[in-house]
Order: structure tokens, then C-alpha cells, then sequence
């Protein structure tokens, strides 16, 4: 590390400034104002008090009203948001296998704990039971975890922007959150409540769900359950069926949000009857070409669902594989993780062949073609719940953790790692 | 401004306006947003005294960077963020090469506040030595000494991939 290897770190990142065309008339239309600070600022001890009042407005207000940045023939800029482009995967591992919770980055191949976060319950005034979680992003810059107080938080692949949400969910704006900088860039309001937001698979659009209550209650702690028209006709044979099924969920539908100008599109009303699920929480996610809104079957082996982003539901797009695992199918596409249960598999795509098991609980998910991140038990496996992140081969005979064994998984305050590409 | 003067204001602006945006977009920290608005405050008080302006160059830079800083004291919601220990090396990164250890150490200058990266960019960007650097921030020399001491040292601190980074080699 040299002088001028600081000179040309310095060089090489002013490059990145975008000159706006119209500075000379932003300055002179701003020439009036200045002019009357320096009259606030000339006036007598005695209207000190007043001069302050037309000081903040004028010194601060400009600084708060950042202009978007200009975008030739395109919608104004206010986030340098990039498509992802997934780069080849490293071979090192991060590992913190001294301290649970990690306080340095985990990371294996394409994938990254880009956050963690730990939760508990919370009675609020009304006796309502409602799960607080909070969240640890990781700070690519220093490579550790670092406390917030964000609501809910997701990490774009390429570990550079982050969607937050306040607390008290469900909320009405979504804050892009710079990773390096560790600021808020821009404000996304909605006129919907959302609880919670996913990114696309390109790392430049969000699908924020909208909810009319909490999607983190308890409802067994309220009265007054939600009834979806039962959709199974009742035949003369069979049991009497009642006219509704109850369902848990306030989620009334979703947002498309163009991250790059920080714009939430219209909101899109969604049945929660059309799926089966009994979840509170029923966030939307993306289908893997980001051209469709899924949301997760809860069901064992029943397929996703899946709508435009209208809001339509639509069928499942071509060569769409139900996966049966949260790592699901192979950076490749010729493998597929197999479900929870140790030993886990890998099978092969095509054939259904196994080509490998492993001596873990779950697979997490793909750090390249060969290796998965998995949760693995501590020992010989006496207690599930005694577990951690490892690293195991398809063919399992390699194992490597990365984090440390938490002593119950299952317990309040527990920390849950939440995955990201790099 | 009569009408001459405004053009040549525009003219000033047109032609300068690149490398005065790079300036302020690294004492912002890369931030886009915050380097036009430090540009064109710049640039309007300029406008206000443009006449008795003999050099408008240097003007604008002088106001940028005491502007920038005197917003980081207002700011404090905007003052560094602590870092509480000195983070290990993480594995994996021995073998980064210069491209990747500039975009490391551009990260790390992002973590500094205005003043640190001020007295940076004046010292091993625009290469002025110490007495000009305070003469433009309006502080002593041992303020400036000791600001880049502090820097430099965070630097390291922040990005551990920069441990080698020694304060006599960027100061000789």
C-alpha cells in the first residue's frame, strides 16, 4: 500500500460522479435565498429568536431536499442500484465457529449470513401477543455484525442495499438502506402498510407485502378470526362441512417498488382465500426469472403460488420444480437439495438419482455446485435443537462449520441466520 | 450579475463543473446526492460575490470544503460510526490485488468522516503540503498533522486488508 495507490483509490472513485447539467441555474436560482440569510444573519441581538427561525428553514432545508439525479430519457435516479451480477464463486470460507451469536461474516462460495436476528414475544397494552424480532446486518465494509433497529430487514443479492422497514409493523415506507455507508438512501411510500419486502432475483425491484394488522401476532391471543369460503364442495355422503374456514393472515396484497427511483407502483389487491395457508405471515417472494410474484406453499409437496404483477393468479412458470428444501435447486439447475431430515439428499434433477447424502438436518442452501450450507448437529446428534451452519459436499463426505452450535435452536432470544448472495 | 458576468459564470461552470463534482462527491463519501447539493451551495455564493472573485476555482473548492465540514458539525447524526474493536483479518483475502485493495480502501475512506476525508484528499489527491491544507480548512498545521494521523490509522482499523497501509510510507 502505497501513496499512490491512495491517490488512485481516490482518483478511480471520483470517476463515479454524475454531472448534472443544470448546476449553473440551480446556483443562481439559489442566489436569492443566500441573499436572505445574510440579511437574517445581520439583524440585531434583540430578533436573534427570529433570525434563527429563518436561518434553519434556509441552511438545512437544502441539504434535507437532495434533487434526484438527472436520467436522459428515463424516470429521475435516486438510487445507483445495479442489476446483480453473480460473480464465480469464491473458494474461501468465513467462518465464526467462536461466538453464537457470529460477530464475524459467515460466508461460503456464492452465499453469505448477510443478517441474523433473534426473537421474542411481546404482550402489548390491548393483551395482544405479537414477536418482536431484532436484526444484526452485516457491514460488508468491517465484515461484522452490528445491531439495528429495524423492524425487518433483507439484504439484495451482492450484499450492497438492503430493504428496511420501521418497527411497529406493518409500516408506510420502505428505506433502501446503504450497506457502506450504513444510511438510508431513499424513502418508498405506500399507501398500504407493508410488513414485509423481498428483493428480485436481479437485486433491482422489491415486492413489498401489504397487511391491515400485524403479521407477526399471535392470533390465538385475539378474538375474531377471519372466515375464507370453504372451497371443497360438501357431498351428500360426506361430513357435514362448515360454510367457512377460518384464516389467520391481515394480508391484503403488494407493491412492486423500482428501487432505482424509489417509486412503489399501484397496490395490488390479493385474495388470502386462494391459497391454502395457515400462516400470519404470508409474504410474497419472486419466481426465479423475476417476471412473477410467488408466494411459498406451505403444504408438503403442494406447489407455490403464483400471480403477475398485477396481482393475477397465474400458472407456474415453465420448468418450475417444487422444491422440498429452503436450498431448493443447484446454482446449475441439474441438482435438487432434498427436505429436512437427517440424513439429507441430493438428487439429480433429471433422473431423480441420489448422488449424494449428508449427515445434517437441512439444506440451507447452494454455495456452488458441490458444496451446500447446511444446519448440522453438534456431536453425535443427541439433541436436533442443539445446532449449526456447516458446509458439507454433495457428497457428504466433508464437513466444515462455519458458525458455532447454539445450544437450543428453538428458544427466544436464539439467533436465525437469513441468507444472501454475494 | 449583469448579463456578461452571467456568462461568465456559465462558462466558469461548464467547463469546471466535472472535476469540481468529483471533489465533491469524495468529500461527501460518494454520495451523489450530497455532493450536488455541496456543489451548487458552493456555486451560489459564488454567485453572490462573483465579481470580487479572482480566482473561481479555488473559491469554490475552499467553500466546499469548509462547507462540507462545517455540515458534518451540525450533523451529528451524520458523525463516524464507532467501531468497537479491531476487527480481525478475514480469511480469503490475502491474495487481493490492487484493484480489489483500492475498492477496499475506497469503502474505508466512505467510513470517514468529512474532515478525515477532507484533509485525505487534500493531502494525497491534490498532493498540497501541510501549510496550504490549513490555510484552506481555516486550522493549524498540527490539526491537519494529527487529522491525517487519525485517518490513515482508521483506515486501517476499518478494513483490516489494509494492515500494511504505513503511515510514513503515505506521509514520505
Amino acid at each position: 500500500m502505497t501513496p499512490r495507490m491512495l491517490k488512485q483509490a481516490l482518483e478511480e472513485w471520483s470517476r463515479e460522479a454524475q454531472v448534472p447539467g443544470d448546476l449553473a441555474d440551480r446556483a443562481l436560482r439559489r442566489r436569492s435565498r443566500l441573499r436572505l440569510t445574510r440579511f437574517a444573519g445581520a439583524v440585531s441581538c434583540a430578533a436573534v429568536v427570529a433570525a434563527v427561525v429563518l436561518l434553519v428553514p434556509l441552511v438545512v432545508v437544502p441539504r434535507l431536499t437532495a434533487r434526484p439525479i438527472s436520467q436522459v430519457g428515463g424516470p429521475p435516479v435516486v438510487v445507483p442500484v445495479q442489476p446483480y451480477q453473480p460473480s464465480p464463486p469464491a473458494e474461501g470460507v468465513l467462518a465464526d465457529t467462536e461466538n453464537s451469536p457470529p460477530k464475524t461474516m459467515i460466508a461460503a462460495g456464492r452465499v453469505a449470513v448477510s443478517a441474523y436476528v433473534t426473537w421474542r414475544w411481546r404482550t402489548d397494552d390491548g393483551g395482544r401477543r405479537l414477536l418482536d424480532r431484532t436484526w444484526y446486518l452485516l457491514d460488508p465494509v468491517t465484515s461484522r455484525y452490528e445491531k439495528t433497529e429495524w423492524g425487518w430487514a433483507e439484504v439484495a443479492p451482492g450484499l450492497r442495499w438492503a430493504a428496511v422497514l420501521e418497527k411497529d409493523l406493518p409500516v408506510r415506507r420502505i428505506g433502501v438502506f446503504d450497506m457502506e455507508t450504513r444510511r438510508v438512501r431513499a424513502w418508498v411510500a405506500v399507501d398500504h402498510p407493508v410488513g414485509g419486502v423481498a428483493w428480485s432475483p436481479d437485486g433491482t425491484r422489491l415486492v413489498a407485502t401489504a397487511y391491515d394488522e400485524s403479521p407477526d401476532l399471535d392470533t390465538t391471543s385475539v378474538q375474531g378470526r377471519r372466515q375464507c369460503p370453504v372451497r371443497v364442495a360438501t357431498t351428500p355422503d360426506g361430513p357435514p362441512q362448515p360454510p367457512y374456514e377460518t384464516i389467520d393472515t391481515s394480508r391484503t396484497g403488494f407493491y412492486v417498488v423500482d428501487v432505482a427511483t424509489a417509486t412503489a407502483g399501484d397496490f395490488h389487491a390479493v385474495d388470502p382465500c386462494l391459497t391454502e395457508n395457515s400462516n400470519v405471515r404470508r409474504d410474497f417472494g419472486w419466481s426465479d426469472d423475476g417476471a412473477l410474484v410467488r408466494e411459498a406453499s406451505n403444504v408438503w409437496k403442494r406447489p407455490d403460488g403464483f400471480y403477475d404483477l398485477a396481482g393475477r393468479p397465474h400458472d407456474a412458470p415453465s420448468g418450475y420444480v417444487a422444491t422440498e428444501s429452503k436450498a431448493g435447486v443447484s446454482p446449475g439447475g441439474t441438482l435438487l437439495a432434498g427436505p429436512d431430515g437427517m440424513p439429507t439428499k441430493v438428487t439429480e434433477l433429471s433422473t431423480g438419482r441420489v448422488v449424494g447424502r449428508q449427515k445434517v438436518l437441512q439444506l440451507l442452501a447452494w454455495a456452488d455446485d458441490r458444496r451446500l450450507v447446511a444446519l448440522g448437529c453438534a456431536g453425535a446428534c443427541g439433541n436436533e435443537f442443539h445446532n449449526g451452519l456447516v458446509l458439507v459436499s454433495v457428497d457428504g463426505r466433508q464437513t466444515v462449520p462455519l458458525s458455532a452450535y447454539r445450544k437450543n435452536s428453538q428458544r427466544p432470544e436464539e439467533w436465525q441466520p437469513v441468507f444472501a448472495l454475494r | 450579475m449583469d448579463a456578461a458576468e452571467e456568462r461568465r459564470f456559465r462558462a466558469f461552470v461548464s467547463a469546471r463543473a466535472p472535476a469540481l463534482m468529483r471533489l465533491a462527491y469524495l468529500l461527501t463519501g460518494g454520495d451523489q446526492h450530497s455532493a450536488e447539493d455541496l456543489l451548487q451551495t458552493a456555486l451560489a455564493k459564488a454567485v453572490t460575490r462573483w465579481s470580487g472573485i479572482e480566482e473561481p476555482e479555488a473559491y469554490v473548492r475552499q467553500v466546499m470544503y469548509r462547507q462540507q465540514i462545517s455540515w458534518w458539525r451540525l450533523a451529528w447524526r451524520q458523525r463516524e460510526t464507532s467501531v468497537a474493536d479491531v476487527p480481525e483479518r478475514p480469511a480469503g483475502r490475502q491474495g487481493a490485488d490492487d484493484a480489489e485493495l483500492r475498492m477496499i480502501l475506497r469503502r474505508a475512506l466512505a467510513r470517514l468522516t468529512p474532515r478525515q476525508r477532507a484533509v485525505l484528499v487534500l493531502r494525497y489527491l491534490e498532493d498540497l503540503p501541510e501549510n496550504e491544507v490549513a490555510r484552506i480548512l481555516g486550522c493549524s498545521v498540527g490539526t491537519v498533522r494529527s487529522t491525517a494521523h487519525r485517518s490513515l490509522a482508521r483506515l486501517r482499523t476499518t478494513a483490516p486488508e489494509l494492515a500494511d497501509l504505513r503511515l510514513s510510507e503515505v506521509i514520505s
